[in-house]
């Protein structure tokens, strides 16, 4: 996992912070298949963990992987990160950290690597924006390499999907990753300058989650590149403690991170280890409840779901003849008011067009659909 | 064997509820049929509208259940079983809080029979209260059954707050008090022996112990 790839991870674990789940430790075991630039292609064990922690201003993620391809592609990486804001509503994120990596890869000797972020992010309606810097210093076969890069990027978020749009600017002298990936300077510089521009989607929706990326990467200065790469993968949710992953790409060379240009496929089991629901908590009802307050001529119902920024999070019920309410973004999760009259009335609420759930917190019935309401009592 | 006039009337009166049926039905198609983008599904809720129309139901809580059954995406025929059996459980309440049940105790009544409040407990309801609505008291009785205090016991300590003219206020405070109890993790039974005690406590005892004579056991 790249630091990069953290943040978004991080900001994940932010993002739905501070309510349902300040804690979540889990597990990914699977398999892969590497190819590397001009190398035979290799299946790999892929083994992971990652425990992160969070409240509304803090987030903290830690996080280990470790594939293992026999001699040819080894190494276990470790990341550490944190995003902060300075109050509870403040729309500025600071996110930091720092990964560490030992690594075997065939025809680049064996090595090490450090490397270490900062970003500064500003959190929209609906989107981000954000800008940052990273430094790596890779070492290989007695021989020490060092990289730099800065990035800006925004994302746009509607219900369940997400799109962002990202520029990288990269300097590093790790010429022989480099050239193993097929990027080249002239004989008058030591140094290589390319820049990345890359577009990526996220969508959620009731079990799946699809992720899309896709990369330019063009030589400047004295460095002559002009790759692309594509990257897909796939998550279903099996049971709200395992999931199903898939995934297939092109991974440019990141001499950042010190990994090198592959080819991968890979498949993988994740299990949510702690908490037991955490995995499903921004699809369940158990991150929902509901409360009355008095009203005029009745009384108002106050939803409120605990689920990520990027999430569609709807209400319905007898008093909206059935109508979805899309619930708004507070500081803490979702929220609708509804104005009810006098009288029974029955309640559910939906979290990225999944199953219609009674809020959590209020007595339920099983309806004739297969499904479940809430059941409120307005005196 | 009526009379002429009285046999004229009661056709006239008849023919003029199925047209009035047919108009109450009809006045639903903009508001409401439309909303049923399949053609299929429409037809059964209208057909199953006419026949509670033409029978004295009220079409509210039909319609409900088929806006329901449209928004999780249920089959024409699942929609058209909920509605039947609605309208089914809809007859019963109106037999068990007669002689003349609101539109809104029939709903709440239909509701508690849904989640498996005995019949007697709605008969012994209206008993307790044969003048007022005990619409808000069927609904308290159907969330608590909902919260899983079995059914006999809820009915029972309803029956006795309502025989000690416990009020809509009180009624819905002990549901929310259940509510934090259990959220709290007691024993919804036991959350509602505690708080059903505590509400009684403030109210004077029942003018007759005889109105909860035939209550569930």
């Amino acid at each position: 996992m790249s630091a990069r790839v953290a943040a978004c991870v991080l900001l994940i674990a932010s993002g739905a912070a501070g309510a349902q789940s300040s804690r979540e430790l889990r597990l990914d075991g699977g398999a892969a298949r590497i190819q590397q630039n001009g190398r035979d292609a290799r299946d790999a064990l892929l083994l992971g963990a990652l425990w992160r922690q969070s409240d509304p201003r803090l987030a903290t993620l830690f996080s280990g992987t470790f594939t293992y391809a026999g001699d040819s592609v080894t190494a276990a990486q470790a990341i550490a990160a944190l995003a902060w804001r300075p109050g509870d509503q403040s729309a500025w994120h600071t996110e930091g950290g720092v990964t560490g990596a030992a690594f075997g890869v065939y025809a680049l000797g064996r090595g090490g690597n450090v490397s270490s972020f900062v970003r500064e992010r500003l959190v929209l309606e609906g989107g981000s924006l954000w800008a940052g810097g990273s430094a790596g210093h890779t070492m290989r076969d007695g021989n020490s390499w060092h990289s730099t890069d800065v990035d800006f990027g925004g994302s746009l978020r509607s219900g369940g999907f997400e799109a962002s749009v990202s520029y990288d600017r990269q300097r590093t002298d790790d010429r022989p990753l480099m050239e193993a990936a097929g990027i080249f300077l002239t004989d008058q510089s030591t140094v290589n300058d390319f820049e990345d521009a890359g577009i990526a989607a996220h969508y959620e929706r009731g079990r799946l989650t699809l992720d899309a990326s896709h990369t330019w990467r063009t030589g400047v200065r004295q460095t002559f590149a002009r790759q692309r790469a594509f990257a897909w993968s796939v998550e279903y949710l099996l049971s709200p403690r395992f999931s199903l992953a898939v995934g297939a790409g092109h991974q440019l060379a990141d001499p950042l991170r010190g990994t090198p240009d592959a080819q991968l496929i890979s498949a993988s089991v994740r299990m949510v280890v702690l908490p037991w629901r955490a995995m499903a908590a921004s699809r369940d009802a158990a991150t929902t409840s509901a409360r009355l307050v008095p009203g005029a001529g009745g009384a108002v119902l106050i939803v409120h779901v605990v689920a990520s920024d990027s999430a569609r999070v709807e209400v319905a019920g007898s008093f909206s003849a059935w109508q979805s309410v899309m619930l708004r973004r507070t500081t803490d999760g979702w929220e609708a008011q509804v104005a009810l009259p006098s009288g029974t009335h029955r309640v559910a609420v939906r979290i990225n067009g999944g199953p219609w759930r009674a809020p959590a917190n209020l007595g339920k019935v099983r309806d004739e659909f297969g499904g479940e309401a809430g059941i409120v009592v307005v005196p | 064997m009526m009379k002429t006039p009285f046999r004229t009337i009661a056709l006239a009166a008849g023919a003029l509820l199925v047209a009035l049926s047919g108009a109450r039905v009809s006045a639903q198609d903009p508001t409401t049929l439309r909303l049923i983008r399949d053609d299929a599904t429409r037809e059964v809720v209208r057909s199953a509208l006419g026949r509670a129309t033409a029978i004295g139901l009220p079409i509210g809580p039909l319609i409900s259940k088929a806006l329901e059954g449209i928004a999780k995406k249920a089959s024409t025929r699942s929609i058209r079983d909920a509605m039947d059996a609605l309208e089914k459980r809809m007859r019963r309440a109106n037999a068990l809080l007669a002689p003349d049940p609101t539109v809104d105790e029939l709903a709440a009544g239909a509701d508690a029979l849904y989640v498996g409040v005995p019949d007697r407990t709605l008969k012994d309801m209206r008993a307790v209260a044969p003048r007022r609505s005990i619409a808000l008291e069927l609904g308290v009785l159907t969330e608590l059954v909902a919260r899983k205090v079995p059914p006999g016991k809820a009915s029972r300590m309803v029956l006795e707050l309502m025989a000690r003219n416990a009020s809509g206020a009180q009624l819905t405070a002990l549901s929310s008090a259940v509510q934090a109890d259990v959220a709290a993790g007691i024993k919804p039974d036991v959350a509602l022996d505690l708080r059903g005690r505590g509400v009684m406590s403030l109210l004077p005892p029942p003018p007759s112990a005889a109105v909860l004579q035939g209550r569930p056991r």
